[in-house]
Order: structure tokens, then sequence, then C-alpha cells
């Protein structure tokens, strides 16, 4: 294990399209203040986990922690359709879906950090780590005894993408 | 490096060291509650839908209604965002008392205009 050589602070970003978004819909009023946190692109999967885990204290105070992204993220393939307006998914996505529902239900979280490997379509559902690995920040937070409840999982409104999203909550 | 020790220095590093005084300052302020706070994974949504109103997109609406209902049964003093929009060498938090709003996405020329820009003022407390 790479061990997490040192988190900086910065002034140089704001919150992106990653955070404002859902934020703007989440906390309308703005009145909740935002840190946000990156992504050390080449980190291994177990940094994040790791490092979730070690944010775990932060619950405590009442600091709400999400990870954003998506679980199913393959811009290419999702710009190749939507070049010509075509919204429709390729197929493989529901599979895919149900398979990565049923490892965060069963806790399989070996399966879901070495998701490149895991599952035949995993490189295909995240060719690069950025929307995926936010998930394991969170399932790093989460405690034995928490329940993890979907409030979100309809069909993604455009290719190649996920709109699965939970709270963990005990 | 054994386990143990890497724990203990990441958490060392997270909350501890000089380097983050101002999320540190920030929570360390903070009084240990009672309740735990829940922990979010978000899809961040698609792009295309943001100028869409929450009556016209569930995801939007859901983020909506259970933004109501965590701070009606919580506390919540902040929020912790981990972006997929946010890649550097390391890892980094950013602590701009001025959160200004990035746009990186390239968005299509037709909706480009109809995206308004929403009201996101969710910044550090002024000390």
């Amino acid at each position: 294990m790479k061990i997490v050589p040192s988190v900086s602070e910065t002034t140089d970003w704001g919150l992106d399209h990653g955070a404002w978004p859902m934020l703007m819909h989440l906390f309308p009023d703005a009145n909740i203040p935002v840190f946000q946190l990156s992504i050390n692109y080449y980190a291994k999967p177990e940094y994040h986990y790791e490092l979730g885990k070690q944010l775990k204290s932060l619950r405590n105070k009442g600091v709400l922690i999400i990870g954003s992204g998506a679980l199913i993220h393959n811009l290419p393939l999702a710009m190749q359709k939507m070049r010509t307006n075509n919204r429709t998914l390729y197929g493989w996505e529901a599979e895919y879906d149900a398979w990565i529902k049923q490892q965060i239900d069963t806790r399989n979280f070996a399966n879901l950090i070495n998701y490149q490997n895991s599952h035949k379509l995993g490189k295909l559902a995240a060719p690069t780590p950025d929307h995926y690995v936010p998930v394991l920040y969170s399932l790093g937070l989460m405690d034995q005894r928490d329940e993890i409840k979907y409030f979100f999982e309809g069909e993604p409104s455009i290719p190649a993408f996920s709109e699965r999203s939970f709270i963990i909550e005990t | 490096m054994k386990r143990r020790k890497f724990i203990k220095n990441t958490l060392a590093t997270i909350l501890g060291m000089a380097t983050l005084n101002e999320l540190k300052a920030f929570t360390d302020a903070l009084p240990t509650q009672s309740k735990k706070m829940p922990v979010l994974f978000t899809s961040h949504g698609n792009p295309m839908d943001i100028p869409v109103s929450r009556s016209d997109r569930e995801f939007w609406q859901k983020l909506y209604d259970l933004g109501i209902n965590l701070q009606k049964n919580y506390e919540v003093k902040a929020a912790l965002v981990v972006s997929a929009h946010w890649c550097t060498k390391g890892t980094f938090v950013n602590v701009s008392p001025d959160q200004k709003q990035i746009t990186t996405m390239v968005f299509p020329k037709n909706t480009t205009k109809c995206i308004t820009m929403p009201k996101v003022r969710p910044i550090l407390p002024a000390k």
C-alpha cells in the first residue's frame, strides 16, 4: 500500500461541475459551508478507500461527506451517441449497474475496490478513475452497522452513464 | 509500512498537520454531535439536465427532498465533496473563501445558452 504523502490546502479551486449541480438542489439556500477534496488521479483504488476511512471522525462533527461522480461514466462512448442527439443506452449499462448494486448490497468492497478487474465490463464502465473512485471514499466512511439506501436508481438519461445514488445512514 | 502505522500517519495528515489549518480549525471548533452524520454517494447528474427543473427531472427532485430531510434530522455544519471533476497529483482540500463556480464542462452549443448559473454561495464561514 502506498502511503498518503500529504494533504494540502489550496485556494486555487472553487466549486466545480462535480459539486454545484447537485449542491444547488441539495442545499438551495446555500447555507452550508462546503469544502472540496480532490481526486489523486495517480493513486491506486485502495488509496481512496483508506483515505475515506480516515475521514470517519468528521461524521461525528456534523460534516456531510459526499462522494460525487458516477458509477458508470464513459465519456467517449456517451459523446459518440450524443453528437447526434441520440440518448438511447448501449444496453450493457443495466447489467453492470445490477452487478454494482449487488456488490454494494453484499458489502463486497474488495470487488468494488478492484473494479477494473472484478467484472468484465469494469473497464468499459470506468475507463478512467475520476468518476468511479469517489464511491470508494463513501464506502470507506461506512461503519458496519450502517445501512445503505438508494435514493435514486432510475435509468440514466444519457448512455454510458449512471445516476445510481445512495445514502449511508446509521 | 504497516497498516496501523499507515492509518495513524494518514489520520495525522488529514486532521492533525499544519498543512490543513483551515479545515482542521473549522472542524475542531465544531462540537461532537450525538448523531452520526450520514455519508452520501451521488451521481453528479447528466450535465445536459442542469437547466432542467426539479419538476421535470426526478433526479434533481430526489436530491432536493434528501437535502430537506438531512437538515430536518441532522445538524449539518459543513459538506465535504469528493469531486470527480478535480483531479490532481496528490490530494488537496479546497479552502478558498471565495468559492468561485467552475464550469469546466464543455456543454453542447445549443444548451449552453439556456444554462442559468444557480445560486452557489456555500463558503467557509467568516472568521
